[in-house]
């Protein structure tokens, strides 16, 4: 336990991507920087690539949705009214520490689509802002790809080349050569080559969504961890913190948490962080009621918990009669096409869609159709169907802009608890008319790809519900503080000390995966905390 | 049919045999390959039973339904009734899998979770993976790529930019 007198310069909360990150930048500036983590380091040898059933864990201890895995770690939530489960690990590393690692990063367009395209709202900074950010967060973690890429601005080279030319990429690039469509290889938050202390580069195993053994995926626990305690960050894993605590003026105290016996801690500290995530920041702000806060805090104008954005996504599957060997490689990463990335709204919809070519993975993947949605038949057919689709099928998922919309909320479930009592959130979600639009224009587009590439089935699961992956906007940026939770520098705007550096900070969710521009942000934010430290605290 | 199978840890006797025979019709035996009773996943099943408490109901609902529904049948081609202890043992190939479309029909959740457990079984089982000739994806995971040739870029490159200033 803390003693009573440790008053840390900066508490964090959450030791995920953007935890990890700030810690790193924090303690890089000589601020000393404490960190509360419900989670445990993972031991490398947990993981299940080297057992034949790893596919079952997909299913169990590995699996994406915390209330099928139920570690103890793990806070359950109340899933009855949304169509969409939110995803996400919980441990040292969070959520990159089973991900895929699809690394692109926002277009200038995507901070303005108020002033582009009159939806949602401008963020309070620009690209350009971020840029700096987004470069040294690449050069700290290593990111694999090829600069270049005429569907968003210039950036420096990347850390290590792009996956290599495979069966799966030839046959994709067959079939958006004959389109004429815009590609690229991803940019990946994975090495192809040596770098960083303690990494193997990629051996193309495939299934990266259940964490890496070989610490080539550029997670968090292996990349800004490492660097973040060398530099005097203090970890205290296994600590769930149950509220953020206020003195009499309003500000920020520090936080309570429970050991792993139940016994209750608490540390202090002059500026309090969170980064719990789109879901586990609201909960806690939710969670952290007091006579000043009495609806939570940071919650004056009631949008802790609103605008919650998901990426609704869709895949669709193709089956191709050579081997296109689906499960060697990263699952979730290959080729990105961004022909419909900007608004055209002749398409039916306001902004955009990423179509994300995919591979599949292992046999249970094939038979239980985990991307098609469809199962191989069973009886007769079935050795026949399995052997048609196994090692023989690509998966492509579509990627749409989900607009912030207030009912869209995560709040606090009025009685299902995490095992220390602490209540847990209810999510409530909509997919709206617009990402619908925009789902079944990329399905349809996705067709026609799978067509030109050759594929002989083609299948579709128009909404998939395991792809809670991003979870955005539910403590947005903004200049107005009755429209938003946090200023231009991550700063609260009812709490000058407290600041949230999560994905929860995101006014709009762009087309594209969200953490490299969560780790720019967190390095952003800590970059003007530490030239203002003596301000804030 | 209880003389080859014993209680499970949360299955009986009775439910590993009915279980194992569903499983022969799921994933029926063919050249090669065993059928899915044979390769042993309704023990397997039991065991994804004993660690996930949330799949006992709709397994064990799914066994009770398809029992059911294989009782009308048994009943219905009077079959003598000592041999139908577990009436879906008592009937033919034919009216096993028309018992299974119909209760696939009638409550597709639960069957779905039966067969998905199946299907998970069957592919982790050892000695399937062996004839199929899958290995786990480490430490050898596969082989490296040719690296990537940029030339194929070509085309995308002289379309030039392709994002909006803002
Ligand atoms: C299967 C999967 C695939 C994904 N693939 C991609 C991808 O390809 N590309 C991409 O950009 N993104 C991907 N993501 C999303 C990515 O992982 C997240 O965007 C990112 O990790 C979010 O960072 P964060 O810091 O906001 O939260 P997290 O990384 O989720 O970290 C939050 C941390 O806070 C801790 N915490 C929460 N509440 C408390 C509490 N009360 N007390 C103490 N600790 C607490 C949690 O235990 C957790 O460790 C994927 C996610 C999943 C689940
Ligand atoms: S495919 Fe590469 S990055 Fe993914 S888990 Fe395997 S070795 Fe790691």
């Amino acid at each position: 336990m803390a003693p009573e007198r440790d008053v840390a310069d900066v508490l964090i909360i959450g030791a995920g991507a953007s935890g990890a990150a700030a810690a790193w930048s924090l303690a890089s500036g000589g601020l000393d920087v404490v960190c509360l983590e419900q989670g445990d380091w993972v031991d490398p040898t947990d993981y299940p690539h080297h057992s034949p059933d790893w596919e079952l864990h997909r299913q169990t201890d590995f699996a994406k949705d915390p209330n099928v895995r139920q570690r103890p770690e793990d806070y359950p939530l109340n899933n009855d009214d949304t169509p969409i489960v939110p995803l996400m690990f919980n441990a040292v590393g969070g959520s990159t520490v089973h991900w895929s690692g699809h690394f692109p990063r926002f277009r200038p367009s995507d901070f303005r689509v108020k002033t582009l395209d009159d939806v949602a709202d401008d963020w309070p900074l620009t690209y350009w802002d971020l840029e700096p950010y987004y470069e040294e967060n690449d050069a700290n973690i290593g990111v694999s790809g090829l600069e270049g890429d005429p569907s968003g601005p210039p950036r420096l080279p990347r850390q290590t080349p792009p996956l290599g030319l495979d069966a799966a990429a030839r046959a994709y690039i067959r079939g958006l050569k004959k389109l004429g469509w815009h590609w690229w290889p991803t940019e990946n938050a994975l090495i192809t080559a040596p770098f960083g202390e303690g990494r193997q580069a990629c051996n193309y195993c495939g299934p990266c969504d259940m964490g890496c053994p070989r610490g080539a995926m550029s997670s968090a626990h292996v990349t800004y961890w490492p660097a973040a305690l060398a530099k005097g960050a203090r970890l205290i894993t296994r600590a769930r913190v149950r509220e953020i605590t206020v003195d009499r003026r309003g500000r920020a105290s520090g936080a309570v948490y429970y050991t792993p016996d139940g016994g209750i801690a608490q540390q202090r500290a002059r500026v309090v962080i969170v980064a719990c995530n789109g879901v586990g920041t609201p909960r806690l702000l939710l969670n952290s009621v007091s006579s000043l806060f009495p609806h939570g805090l940071a919650n004056s104008n009631g949008l802790v918990g609103a605008n919650l954005m998901f990426h609704p996504i869709a895949f669709v599957s193709g089956v191709f009669s050579d081997r296109v060997d689906g499960h060697a490689g990263p699952v979730g990463l290959l080729l990105h096409c961004h022909e419909f990335y900007e608004t055209d709204l002749s398409r039916g919809f306001v902004r955009g869609i990423k179509i994300q070519l995919c591979r599949e993975s292992g046999p249970v993947s094939t038979a239980i159709g985990n991307f098609p949605g469809e199962a191989v038949p069973w009886g007769a057919a079935h050795h026949r169907v399995q052997r048609e689709r196994s090692a023989h099928s690509l998966a492509i998922a579509i990627m749409v802009e989900d607009l912030p919309e207030a009912h869209n909320r995560v709040e606090l479930d009025p009685t299902l608890t995490d095992s220390n009592g602490i209540p847990a959130p209810r999510v409530s979600y909509t997919v709206s008319e617009n990402s619908r639009r925009a789902l079944d224009f990329g399905i349809a587009r996705a067709r026609e790809l799978l067509e030109a590439a050759g594929a002989t089935e083609i299948m579709h699961q128009a909404l998939a519900r395991n792809s809670g992956w991003h979870l955005m906007g539910t403590a947005r940026m903004g200049d107005n503080p009755g429209k938003s939770v946090i200023d231009r520098y991550g700063r609260a705007h009812d709490v000058p000390n407290l600041f949230i550096i999560d994905g929860s900070i995101f006014v709009t969710s762009a087309a594209v995966n969200p953490t490299s521009t969560i780790q720019a942000l967190a390095l952003y934010v800590s970059d003007w905390l530490k030239h203002n430290f003596r301000e804030v605290a | 049919m209880s003389e080859q199978h014993i209680d499970g840890e949360i299955l009986t006797a009775r439910q590993v045999a009915l279980l194992a025979a569903i499983q022969n019709r799921l994933i029926p035996a063919q050249d090669e390959m065993p059928g899915a009773g044979d390769a042993g996943c309704a023990q397997t099943v039991d065991g994804f039973l004993k660690e996930r408490t949330a799949l006992r109901r709709p397994i064990l609902a799914a066994l009770n339904e398809i029992e059911a529904t294989a009782g009308a049948y048994a009943q219905a081609s009077a079959d003598d009734e000592a041999s139908t202890h577990v009436a879906f043992l008592a009937l033919s190939d034919a009216e096993r899998d028309a018992a299974l479309r119909a209760v696939e029909a009638a409550h597709p959740d639960l069957f779905n979770t039966l067969l998905r457990q199946t299907y998970t079984a069957y592919y982790t089982n050892p000695a399937v993976l062996r004839i199929l000739g899958w290995r786990p994806p480490q430490p050898e995971g596969y082989p490296t790529p040719p690296p990537f040739d940029e030339k194929l870029l070509d085309n995308v490159k002289r379309r030039g930019k392709l994002w909006r200033d803002a």
